[in-house]
């Protein structure tokens, strides 16, 4: 359905306030969340965070507890679903089993009673787009499953909403498909450009593609950036722990402590500095995040820099090394490239004394 | 390992022996004289002549055949068809009601319905039949409850309504299942999918689930229209046997008349009708198998033209 009265101006989604209540327990707390016109946006957190009944909400296939839902500035919570001009791509693909690939496409031209030959014509472009042209005439059971999803694709695509969300469309596709889709899937979202909703479990796949990606977590969600900044400037411990691998250290911000080098005593290791992005007024319990990659590694020598630890374990990956280190009681995961490896500690073993070692910048300390 | 492996090829070397066709006998034996020895004396009986005394002599003619064109016959054939069309046509639309029903609910629940709908299926056909002369009759409630205001004298046995009531009663169930099966296995966020391509309620029962769920309904039209001529108890109990099926024109034809050739040719006929009424689902679901090849030639065309 295309409605040609929104503005250019407003956001495609806005939440204000939106919570859902299952039985007395919050799946999603009240949140407000604003996606941009023409932007890849995702939903990331494990099952059971939320990210499903959300997105559920915005397609209208469930009621929120509490809050609004804006489509294009117009406030939709109590459209129903068929008259949101937004599509869903179902994680089982949804695909009808009695219909042709052309006629699953065409599905909701037919439905919306667009002339025959516009809507013939419609049909096939969104084939092209998913480039599944010649294969119009087959039934979903006798394609593969990754065509299957692209038909599902052309399907959501094929009247030009303003958002699409798609629930977890990679998931049934095998590794080396996944990755293809990846890109595939993006380079789609530019080319139409609609607004994609990516509700994933998976952290690649948020990244690969996203221009912004809300972390969410029991009900929460924990925080909206772009996939760099969600990378390397975690706000949250979850964050931090649910995306890529981190280390995350416990230890106690100081009164009145602030800025980029904030210094910080994390128990074995000793004194270590981090980027506090908040004032704190009162001592409060923090963790020390920093990235394996961000781990500097030395060799031990009298006098050198930065805080002993003892290798527990040396895992080979192909194009960087995975070391476990002992610090004090902690243990402490730290990466190096291959490169770096046969450079600087050609000869490292199991047992061996490293130094280690961050600036200040690649750490974060956040609050619990 | 090696021995199993080895157990395995010879199991697969080796043919079917003796033994094996002994433990078929008796399957072979049942069908064979239950089933197809019956069926062939019926046949040949058909083209019998009969006796006067109810026997039956040798002889070949299609007299039985032509004499059931006689409007006696015939309209009870006719009266048969129409019967049989217009229950398994409510039959049809209240069983997919009822599945659709029971489809929605969860699933602990929905074995319970089932039950309900089991339960009286279990019961004996001939107990079933006169629970509704109760129902309907002079002293059950439907008269109670007219007796207090007034209307007195209520019965609704025998009536053709007592008929219609009976026979979608006693077919319900046996429609209820296969349209609940195909229903069943349809999966839930086609609905969903639908809804969000722009289908309203009926939009969704028109476009997915009534194409989905029809090898479901023609199954159930089979097990509910053919069946449904052959009953003979509902229209005696019930309408007071005015209005005969060709299972009461059966009946008739072997007790009364004593005219066996002529009641298996009734016989033969039902037969037939079934018969063609099973090609004809068999075609009509070959037809939703292959509906995508022929709307494959039809847009071709339009490619053609365009």
């Amino acid at each position: 359905m295309n409605t040609q009265t929104t503005s250019t101006i407003a956001p495609a989604v806005e939440i204000q306030g939106l919570s859902k209540e299952f039985a007395g327990h919050l799946a999603v707390q009240p949140l407000d969340l604003t996606i941009g016109d023409n932007e890849f946006f995702s939903i990331l957190g494990p099952s059971g965070c939320g990210k499903t009944t959300l997105m559920r909400m915005i397609t209208g296939f469930e009621a929120p507890s509490s809050g609004r839902v804006l489509l294009g500035g117009a406030d939709v919570t109590a459209v129903p679903t068929r008259n949101r001009d937004l599509n869903m791509l179902f994680q089982s693909y949804a695909l009808f089993p009695h219909l042709t690939v052309f006629e699953n496409v065409a599905f909701e031209l037919r439905v919306r009673r667009v002339a025959k030959d516009e809507a013939n014509r419609r049909t096939r472009e969104a084939l092209e787009l998913v480039r599944l042209g010649h294969l119009g005439d087959r039934k979903p059971d006798q394609l593969s499953g990754g065509q299957r999803q692209r038909v599902a694709l052309a399907r959501a695509v094929v009247s030009r909403p303003k958002v699409v969300l798609l629930d977890e469309p990679l998931g049934a596709l095998d590794q080396q498909l996944r990755k293809e889709m990846q890109y595939e899937l993006k380079r789609m979202q530019r080319e139409v450009g609609i607004t994609f909703i990516y509700v994933t479990h998976d952290q690649e796949e948020a990244l690969t593609m996203s221009d912004r990606i809300a972390v969410m977590s029991e009900g929460v969600v924990q925080q909206v950036a772009g996939p760099e900044d969600i990378y390397n400037r975690p706000e949250t411990r979850f964050v931090a722990g649910f995306i890529g691998s981190c280390n995350l250290l416990d230890t106690t911000v100081p009164e009145g402590a602030a800025g980029d080098e904030v210094e910080v005593v994390v128990d074995g290791a000793g004194t270590v500095r981090g980027v506090l992005g908040e004032t704190v007024t009162s001592e409060r319990p923090g963790t020390l995040l920093v990235r394996p990659e961000r781990i500097e590694v030395r060799p031990d020598a009298p006098g050198a820099a930065g805080i002993a630890g003892v290798v527990e374990t040396l895992t080979f990956l192909g194009e960087e090394w995975h070391l476990h280190l002992l610090v004090g009681g902690l243990t402490v995961k730290a990466s190096l490239s291959s490169l770096a490896k046969e450079r600087d500690l050609p000869g490292l073993s199991m047992g061996d004394t490293l130094r280690l070692s961050w600036r200040p910048q690649d750490a974060r300390i956040v609050i619990r | 390992m090696t021995s199993m492996t080895r157990a395995i090829q010879l199991g697969r070397k080796e043919k079917p022996k003796r033994g094996s066709l002994l433990l078929l006998i008796p399957g072979i034996a049942s069908v064979v004289l239950l089933g197809i020895l019956p069926l062939f004396i019926v046949a040949r009986n058909s083209f019998a002549v009969a006796d006067n005394y109810g026997g039956i002599t040798d002889g070949l003619t299609l007299d039985n055949y032509a004499k059931l064109l006689d409007p006696v016959y015939s309209k009870t054939l006719l009266y048969s068809l129409g019967l049989g069309l217009l229950n398994t046509a409510v039959c049809l639309v209240i069983g997919y009601i009822t599945s659709y029903y029971i489809v929605s609910r969860p699933a602990g629940k929905q074995g319970f319905l089932l039950l309900l709908v089991i339960i009286p299926f279990w019961t004996d056909f001939l107990v079933r039949t006169f629970a509704w002369i109760t129902i309907l009759g002079s002293g059950g409630p439907i008269a109670g409850v007219l007796g207090i205001f007034g209307i007195a004298g209520f019965s609704l046995i025998p009536s053709n309504v007592a008929v219609v009531l009976g026979l979608l009663y006693s077919f319900l169930p046996t429609a209820i299942f296969p349209i609940y099966a195909s229903m069943r296995s349809i999966d839930g966020s086609l609905k969903e999918a639908a809804t969000d391509l722009g289908c309203g309620w009926w939009g969704v029962q028109r476009r997915v689930i009534l194409p989905l769920t029809r090898p479901g309904l023609l199954g159930a039209a089979l097990l509910t229209f053919i069946p449904t001529m052959g009953v003979f108890v509902i229209p005696v109990l019930l309408g007071g046997g005015k209005d005969p099926l060709v299972g009461n024109l059966i009946v008739t034809l072997y007790t009364e008349f004593r005219n066996q050739p002529m009641g298996a040719a009734a016989s033969m006929l039902l037969l037939i009708l079934m018969l063609i009424s099973m090609v004809l689902v068999g075609l009509l679901l070959q037809r939703s198998a292959t509906k995508g090849s022929s709307s494959r030639t039809k847009r071709s065309s339009t490619e053609k033209g365009a």
